[in-house]
């Protein structure tokens, strides 16, 4: 699903309120119009009338001068009509039957009404003034009148002239949006292009200026390439140290086999293939860490289920103590007495278990005689201890231990295991301690406890 | 017996079959799904070891097809990561045991053998201990032709820890082989049958180790 443009964003949202307003600007200025020209064609009516009295006065009652008639007729662009009778009734000139509008009380001097002529609707203007024709005195009374469709027409020409204007004013704007839009669109367009370029090969920082607006996304997006880089970066090293540390056991591996068909002697024959099997399942065994690693550190998708730590241990103690044994090396194991119920992923957990009873036995040196599994219940916490004689470790260097690949002496061991032990635990809430001893070393898992009675 | 070993990784499916040829059984090799289940459509075998992970045809599909036609043949699985998924949909297809790799040629022998015991079939007549031969058909421990003359519970206690050599056998493990099944024996019954066994089984070079808490172990010096 994709959002609406930003450019028909903007677009549905300046134009629409500004169609609106120019509507109502449209029917205010037609009103305005409309009284515009009202009072217009009202101006030029008086304007006739008082031409035509004048003309009226100044003839004596005769008929109108030719400019005053061009005047009128050509007033306010309309036909304009006319009707003038003198003191008394006496009709002096202009057409025949003035409209009869409703007001003719002659009170007003200045009269304007709507009335009706030749079955149109027409403006009057009826003008009474006292003057003296001849010998008479009375009021010379002036009536023009004009269309009103003529009036209206005048008025819609306005009105008209004046959408246009708001119309070509909106048709400009929307032209402006559209376009301007893309134009003040154009830095994103940039950054697309320039996050386009990015690939796994090239996960720099997008360095190049861009609007206050997407300086956020762009942060964000950095700070992801960033990660990206970091995590390919950690991945390299990982790759690198692993096959580095594949590449000894291979060699030993091929070195000894290489020279085996030309051992005679029996006994030491025996000897070399043992090595040669040791050696073997030592890279088997290497490998397999590399994996629990690589699992443990990119795949989330293990699940946990309800274990219980004593059998976890019981099973793992019960395949690694052969090793143990056939070299000629004690080992115990005193399971709790209680069920310990955990929350967790039984590969990992005996993977990390594995690792520490190895430790203990490729690390111990040749002083080791005994190596003592245990678990207990401790505040909230399923604890496991797995218990040496050994050299054990300085106390100084627990930290280093922890080091992926980090081994404090030469030797056997890929230098993985405690690092993945303390993955292992880490996911499971757990934690790992290394307690160096006067002889030996006590490794403690912990591993919190889940209350028994919400078993599934 | 015969042993039909399907496993596409030919190196290990040769080390498996090198170490049963070894103990005197007959292997066929198959390294692909759909030449298996041919293979096992018309010749069949007594033990089947078969790779999850096969080109052709997947591992678990060669094993349902076997158990539609009705064939109980046990099978070993062999799995190529402890992936509880893969285990649980091979054991609900009809896999007797599973293995996962990387694992030892002991550990395989010994669940071939704990398999064909439990089928009741012969894995092997005979099997050598240091000097000593241990004749299962008459559960007799022979020094050549000549049978030594041990208590029957101690040759029992015996025949359960050769069976696992190499593995940590534990003291129930131990008293339901010795006293059979649902024995009302408490765990400590079985540890004067193994002290007495191994002091007798000493001079041979053949030892009994214990792990506290998880069991004993039977070893043969190997020089």
């Amino acid at each position: 699903m994709t959002s609406m443009s930003l450019r028909s964003r903007l677009f549905m949202l300046i134009l629409p309120p500004l169609l609106l307003l120019s509507i109502v600007l449209g029917f205010w200025r037609f009103e305005v119009a409309q009284r515009t020209s009202e009072t217009l064609f009202d101006r030029s009516l008086l304007a006739a009338a008082l031409a035509i009295s004048r003309d009226v006065a100044i003839s004596g009652g005769d008929a109108l001068s030719p400019s005053t008639r061009d005047f009128v007729s050509d007033a306010g662009g309309g036909e304009l009509f006319y009707h003038v009778t003198g003191p008394g009734g006496i009709y002096i000139t202009g057409y025949a039957y003035p409209p009869v509008s409703g007001g003719r009380a002659g009170e007003d001097r200045l009269n304007y009404t709507m009335a009706e002529y030749r079955g149109e609707p027409v403006r009057v203007l009826r003008m009474a003034e006292s003057t003296t024709i001849g010998n008479l005195t009375g009021d010379t009374i002036v009536t023009v009148w004009q269309r009103d469709s003529d009036r209206n027409a005048f008025a819609a020409a306005l009105a008209r002239r004046a959408a246009a204007l708001i119309a070509s004013l909106m048709a400009a704007l929307a032209l402006v949006v559209w376009f301007g839009v893309k134009i003040g669109l154009r830095p994103l367009n940039d950054l697309q292009d320039a996050i386009q370029h990015r690939s796994p090969d090239d996960l720099r920082d997008i360095r190049r200026p861009v609007p206050a607006e997407v300086f956020g996304i762009v942060a964000t997006l950095n700070r992801l390439f960033g990660q990206v880089r970091q995590s390919i970066e950690d991945h390299q090293v990982f790759i690198s140290n692993a096959a580095h540390q594949l590449r000894n056991p291979a060699s030993a591996l091929l070195s000894l086999a290489e020279v085996l068909p030309d051992v005679s002697d029996p006994q030491e024959r025996r000897l070399r293939e043992r090595e040669l099997i040791a050696a073997a399942r030592k890279s088997a065994r290497l490998a397999n860490q590399l994996l629990s690693l690589e699992r443990l550190r990119y795949d989330e998708t293990s699940t946990f289920d309800r274990l219980e730590l004593n059998a976890v241990a019981a099973e793992v103690c019960s395949d690694f103590a052969p090793t143990v044994l056939s070299r000629d090396i004690g080992f115990g194991f005193e399971p709790c007495s209680e069920p310990l119920p955990i929350n967790g992923d039984n590969v990992l957990l005996g993977e990390a278990i594995t690792n520490l009873l190895e430790n203990a036995l490729s690390h111990g040196g040749p002083g080791l005689s005994a190596i003592r599994v245990s678990t207990v219940a401790e505040a909230g916490y399923a604890v496991l201890t797995v218990q040496d004689d050994g050299i054990g470790i300085p106390k100084d260097s627990t930290q280093a231990a922890f080091q992926r690949f980090g081994q404090l002496s030469e030797g056997e061991g890929s230098g993985l295991g405690l690092a993945i032990v303390q993955d292992v635990l880490r996911r499971h809430g757990g934690d790992v301690e290394l307690l160096p001893q006067e002889r030996g070393l006590v490794v403690r898992l912990k591993v919190p406890l889940v209350s028994p009675v919400a078993k599934p | 017996m015969r042993i039909a070993v399907i496993e596409d990784n030919e190196a290990l499916a040769q080390g498996i079959a090198h170490r049963l040829r070894d103990r005197g059984h007959a292997v066929d090799l198959l390294h692909d799904g759909e030449d298996a289940d041919i293979f096992l459509r018309h010749e069949g075998a007594d033990l089947i070891v078969l790779d999850c992970n096969l080109p052709g045809c997947d591992g678990l599909e060669v094993l349902s097809r076997l158990r539609r036609r009705g064939d109980g043949t046990p099978v070993i699985l062999l799995t190529a990561r402890a992936e509880t998924s893969e285990r649980v949909a091979g054991l609900d297809a009809g896999a007797d045991d599973y293995l996962t790799k990387p694992f030892e040629m002991d550990e395989l022998e010994a669940r071939l053998r704990a398999m064909a015991r439990r089928k009741n079939l012969e894995f092997a007549a005979r099997d050598a201990i240091g000097p000593l031969v241990f004749d299962r058909t008459n559960r007799q421990l022979l020094e050549g032709e000549q049978p030594l003359a041990f208590p029957r519970k101690e040759l029992a206690t015996l025949e359960c820890l050769l069976e696992r050599r190499g593995r940590i056998v534990s003291k129930s493990q131990l008293i339901t082989h010795v006293y059979g099944t649902g024995a009302a024996q408490e765990d400590s019954a079985i540890e004067p049958h193994v002290s007495r066994l191994r002091k007798r089984l000493e001079p041979f070079g053949i030892r009994i180790k214990a792990a506290r808490g998880l069991g004993y172990m039977l070893e043969v010096d190997s020089a």
